[in-house]
């Protein structure tokens, strides 16, 4: 089953992390949820999201170093933990699972 | 992406002050990264909507974030210590910096105590109608209230009458008690020194379904309020007590006179009990024991056409409001089926207690919510205004904050410092607020709510509660604007920049800040001039009757016993005493007076072969009756001592009637039949203009007036009218007197102007209310505004001392400097007033049905107030225009 300490947008945030090649900043993150849901996460509760993941285990931040150039500034990068990739492993297949043969119709 | 841009610093300040430490830089990072990207895809403007949009959705999720790590953070005793010893630290650290500097520290405090003051008040007040449950009733919201009505017509049949309520009390299901009440003016006590009391017929079972204790003695037992005719016991109010009897112990099975008959005190009502109602009558009387006093007479018990008692009723736990209802009026129409609210269609509802309350009070509560937001507008500008003043002073310290950066103390540290202070201010000026709410309750109560007679105190733990609240979100509030600026404080160049100023010019925020004042006061004073004009517009209206110097005396003879067939005589002695009198321009005696009770007539008007029927209101009138109200006679004569009982018959008639029944054609000499056909006709001998009946925005009514000598029998009530010559203060003890003493023991004698009528202030109560209220908000406003521009401007002066100098030693002249300074001032103002005006033109249809032919866009107000405005604004700014007009070319130059 999904992970019941994981949240809808948790959870987006973990797949989106990983459609990006396991590592991602922040906005990267929430315009990958956009792209795929249509919806806009602010960036303060994108924000909070990755903390929270965080501090269940899940990601860990990496720092990634400054840009090349005057005024340059280092980046925060949050990467999938063998933890988060499990309960990514984890929600998906138990929702596979409860899908079934089901033909659920999803919308345009 | 560039990753130059930055953005604003409101937004950023916004973002760090909410976010724990540790997330600020990589969300501002992050926000920074998006914003450019917006830039560049749709523009700097658009961009900028974006942004505030965007941070206040980010703002919740981040904070919940900060309470999270907060709570999760394991705090040892020490850092508890610690962090309470800072909070101290901060406090005294505070109060050193206020007493440093008593001016600032005294305007911010008298803002505050006005600002706060004025909304615990409204708060007290709005509390009062709406929200706050009866004193010493236990359990308010079990206890219903049912009014009738119609699907159709609404509910508004409060009142009922005994069958009905002995029928529910006895048989209805769904309540565990019912009991009734009816309002009633007592007489009490006979010749000089008679008086009226409030009193209030109770079935016996009304104190035991409020569940209240008394103070003293007893309430009455069911045995004492027996149909028809009760016991003569009485419970008197704790404030009677105290007035009629020193509060002593004695009071209990002392006897009093009302009415007709002699009753027992047999018990005290607790302080401040006020009953269902807003305000304690003097003394409650079982209902059988009321006899007669009222209305009714004989009958009370039985007749169910007339409705008079209100019942109020608790539930059965457990029991649907409809289905208690519904039951209700069951039983209603077995008990009174020729009642016309147990017809079909007609049902009950079972309203509670504190929603009944609040309706009942109608305009009165409408308005106290109007001026509560008003009130909420004073504060704002208060706030503006404190936050100009500390901003100002953040400017001065910026080179103390710069240093103690220098040294090491975090930004934060230095924001929660100023806050402290800010809200140190905020709370004390919240106490300075609860002296201001006390006698500002007092005074509005007394001058515009006295027709709601409130009782209870002013001041009540919950107005204490809210003015905490506001005193503290107020601090906070205009404490954050300045802490963040005084904290942004550039280390390096304010202290290289060197000299004891570390002056700068006002910043952006304080010219906002001032042009909002003056927007904020422009509405304010706008609305007050709305009301002013509606207030103007209702008094300026012809009514047919001079309210202010018209005296309408009435005396209750039947509730002391006396027959009707005795009132002519007493009338009359009493009017030939009046007529007497010293200050009495004239006097008349009528069967009924404007704004009193209405009775109708039928008058048929001879045609040449037909004769047509109209309905017409009537009165019954003695010679002068017109020239005393100040109705003008427009056509013929009026009454005369020769149109007496054997002489021939004689009628007035309105303009109203005279136009209906004759057009144009002269109606002087006509033939009309009033009321049965079988009466011999009567001539028109005058037409007299509208006189206002029931309402003073009503429609005029035909009328016909017959006079008293003929018409004797047709209505048996009687008052006394009189026009003073003098101030109407002194005349109204002279014709109660004169009335009182007519003959040996007479019930009190009720002399009051028209305008005191209650039907006349209970209309006029909405735009008296209006008008002085708003007025006060308004001038406070301009008050705190003027105070704000002056502040700000001669602050600017101080700051721009050497620049005026410069100026002057280049050749400018002293009027030249004096023009700088006024134009910079009112340029701001003008900035406010029209952002002001426009928002007070856009809000104007929220008032329109407020006001009484006024359009909330007129445009002598708007012009007027905004005059008003520039007025004072130009008085603010001279006194510092004054000052930059004095520099010193040499000092000035040399300070630096």
């Amino acid at each position: 089953m999904i992970r019941p300490d994981l949240g809808e947008l948790e959870l987006f945030s973990l797949l989106a992390i990983q459609h990006l090649g396991g590592e991602a900043l922040g906005l990267a993150i929430r315009d990958e949820i956009e792209g795929r849901t249509g919806r806009r996460v602010s960036v303060g509760s994108g924000y909070a999201t990755l903390a929270r993941l965080a501090d269940k285990g899940l990601i860990r931040f990496t720092v990634m170093p400054p840009e090349p150039r005057q005024g340059g500034r280092s980046r925060r990068c949050a990467e999938l933990t063998p933890a988060g990739a499990r309960a990514v492993r984890e929600s998906v297949s138990s929702l596979r699972k409860m899908l079934g043969n089901l033909a659920v119709e999803s919308g345009p | 992406m560039s990753g130059s841009t930055r953005v604003p610093r409101w937004a950023e300040a916004l973002l760090r002050i909410v976010a724990h430490e540790d997330d600020a830089d990589p969300l501002v990072d992050e926000l920074r990264d998006e914003y450019a990207r917006e830039i560049s895809r749709r523009g700097e403007p658009a961009a900028r909507a974006w942004l505030a949009r965007e941070v206040v959705r980010s703002l919740p999720p981040v904070l919940v974030r900060r309470v999270v790590i907060a709570i999760r953070t394991p705090h040892s005793r020490g850092t508890m210590r610690q962090r309470f010893e800072a909070v101290l630290s901060d406090v005294s650290y505070a109060m050193r910096q206020l007493r440093r500097a008593p001016g600032l520290t005294i305007t911010v405090l008298l803002a505050f105590a006005l600002g706060i003051g004025a909304n615990a008040t409204m708060f007290g007040i709005v509390d009062e109608l709406l929200f706050r449950p009866p004193a010493h009733v236990r359990a308010p919201n079990e206890i219903v209230t049912l009014v009738a009505g119609t699907a159709q017509g609404g509910f508004g049949q409060r009142t009922s009458n005994y069958p009905v309520f002995a029928a529910i009390r006895d048989h209805g299901s769904g309540f565990s008690q019912v009991a009734a009440v009816a309002a009633l003016s007592v007489p009490f006590g006979r010749g000089d020194h008679a008086a009226n009391l409030d009193g209030l017929l109770a079935s016996a079972s009304y104190f035991p379904l409020l569940g209240v204790v008394p103070e003293r003695g007893r309430f009455f037992r069911a045995d004492e309020d027996f149909a028809p005719v009760g016991a003569p016991v009485a419970v008197i109010s704790y404030a009677f007590w105290q007035r009629q009897f020193s509060g002593s112990a004695g009071a209990l099975g002392a006897t009093l006179q009302l009415g007709d008959r002699q009753f027992t005190v047999i018990g005290i009502a607790p302080r401040d009990f006020t009953g269902v109602g807003y305000a304690a009558p003097d003394v409650w009387l079982p209902i059988s024991s009321g006899g007669s006093m009222q209305f009714l007479g004989k009958q009370w018990t039985t007749q169910s056409i007339a409705t008079w008692l209100r019942i109020y009723a608790r539930m059965k736990p457990g029991v649907p409001l409809t289905a208690a209802a519904t039951d209700a009026m069951r039983v209603a129409r077995e008990a009174a089926p020729d009642a016309f609210f147990t017809q079909s269609g007609w049902s009950f509802r079972a309203q509670p207690l504190m929603t009944a309350r609040g309706e009942e009070t109608g305009a009165s509560a409408t308005i106290a919510t109007l001026l509560g937001a008003m009130s909420l507008i004073v504060l704002l500008i208060a706030c503006a205004n404190v936050a100009n003043l500390l901003l100002a002073r953040g400017i001065r310290r910026r080179r103390e904050m710069a240093v103690r950066l220098a040294l090491g103390v975090t930004r934060r540290r230095l924001v929660e410092q100023l806050l402290t202070e800010s809200v140190l201010l905020a709370a004390l000026g919240g106490v300075a607020a609860i002296v201001v709410a006390h006698w500002g309750g007092v005074l509005v109560r007394r001058l515009l709510l006295g027709d709601l007679a409130l009782t209870s105190s002013v001041l009540d733990l919950r107005v204490l509660a809210f003015t905490a609240v506001v005193a503290l979100l107020v601090g906070v509030f205009t404490g954050l604007i300045p802490a963040l600026q005084a904290s942004r404080a550039e280390v390096f160049s304010t202290i290289s920049a060197g000299g004891n100023r570390g002056g700068a010019r006002r910043t952006r925020a304080q010219s906002a800040l001032l042009a909002v004042q003056a927007a904020l006061s422009l509405v304010l004073l706008i609305g007050a001039g709305l009301f002013g004009r509606s207030l103007l517009a209702v008094n300026a209206q012809r009514m047919g009757v001079d309210v202010d110097r018209v005296f309408i005396g009435s005396m209750n003879l039947r509730s002391i016993g006396r027959p009707a067939s005795e009132a002519d005589a007493v009338f009359t002695r009493a009017l030939e005493r009046v007529q007497g009198a010293p200050g009495i321009a004239s006097a008349a005696i009528a069967a009924t007076v404007p704004f009193g009770p209405s009775f109708g007539q039928d008058v048929g008007v001879m045609g040449r072969d037909s004769v047509r029927h109209y309905t017409s209101m009537y009165n019954v009138v003695t010679p002068d009756y017109f020239r005393t109200l100040g109705a003008s006679l427009l056509r013929g004569r009026d009454f005369a001592d020769v149109d007496r009982e054997s002489a021939p018959r004689v009628v007035i008639v309105n303009e109203m009637l005279a136009r209906r029944a004759w057009g144009h054609e002269n109606a002087l000499g006509r033939c009309v039949r009033v009321g049965n056909d079988s009466l011999p006709c009567a001539t028109v001998i005058g037409v007299v203009e509208n006189v206002r009946r029931q309402s003073i925005f009503e429609d005029s009514t035909n009328f016909v007036y017959l006079p008293l000598a003929q018409a004797r029998s047709w209505i048996n009530a009687r008052f006394i009218v009189a026009r003073a010559a003098g101030d109407p203060a002194i005349v109204a003890e002279t014709v109660r007197h004169a009335m009182q003493t007519a003959a040996p023991q007479l019930p009190f004698a009720d002399v009051r102007l028209v305008k005191n009528q209650p039907v006349v202030r209970h209309e006029t109560l909405p735009f008296r209310l209006g008008a002085v209220m708003l007025g006060v908000f308004g001038a406070l406003a301009l008050l705190l505004a003027a105070v704000g521009v002056y502040g700000v401007i001669s602050y600017d002066v101080g700051q721009r001392t050497r620049e005026i100098g410069v100026r002057m030693a280049l050749g400018a002249r002293a009027a030249d400097v004096a023009s700088l300074v006024m134009r910079d001032g009112l340029r701001l103002v003008a900035i406010g007033g029209v952002v002001g005006a426009g928002i007070a033109l856009a809000a104007g249809s929220l008032v329109t049905p407020l006001l009484y032919e006024t359009s909330p866009r007129d445009p002598a107000v708007l012009a007027g107030v905004a005059l008003l405005l520039l007025v004072v604004a130009t008085l603010a700014c001279l006194v510092p225009a004054r000052r930059a007009m004095r520099v010193d070319i040499n000092t000035a130059i040399r300070e630096e």
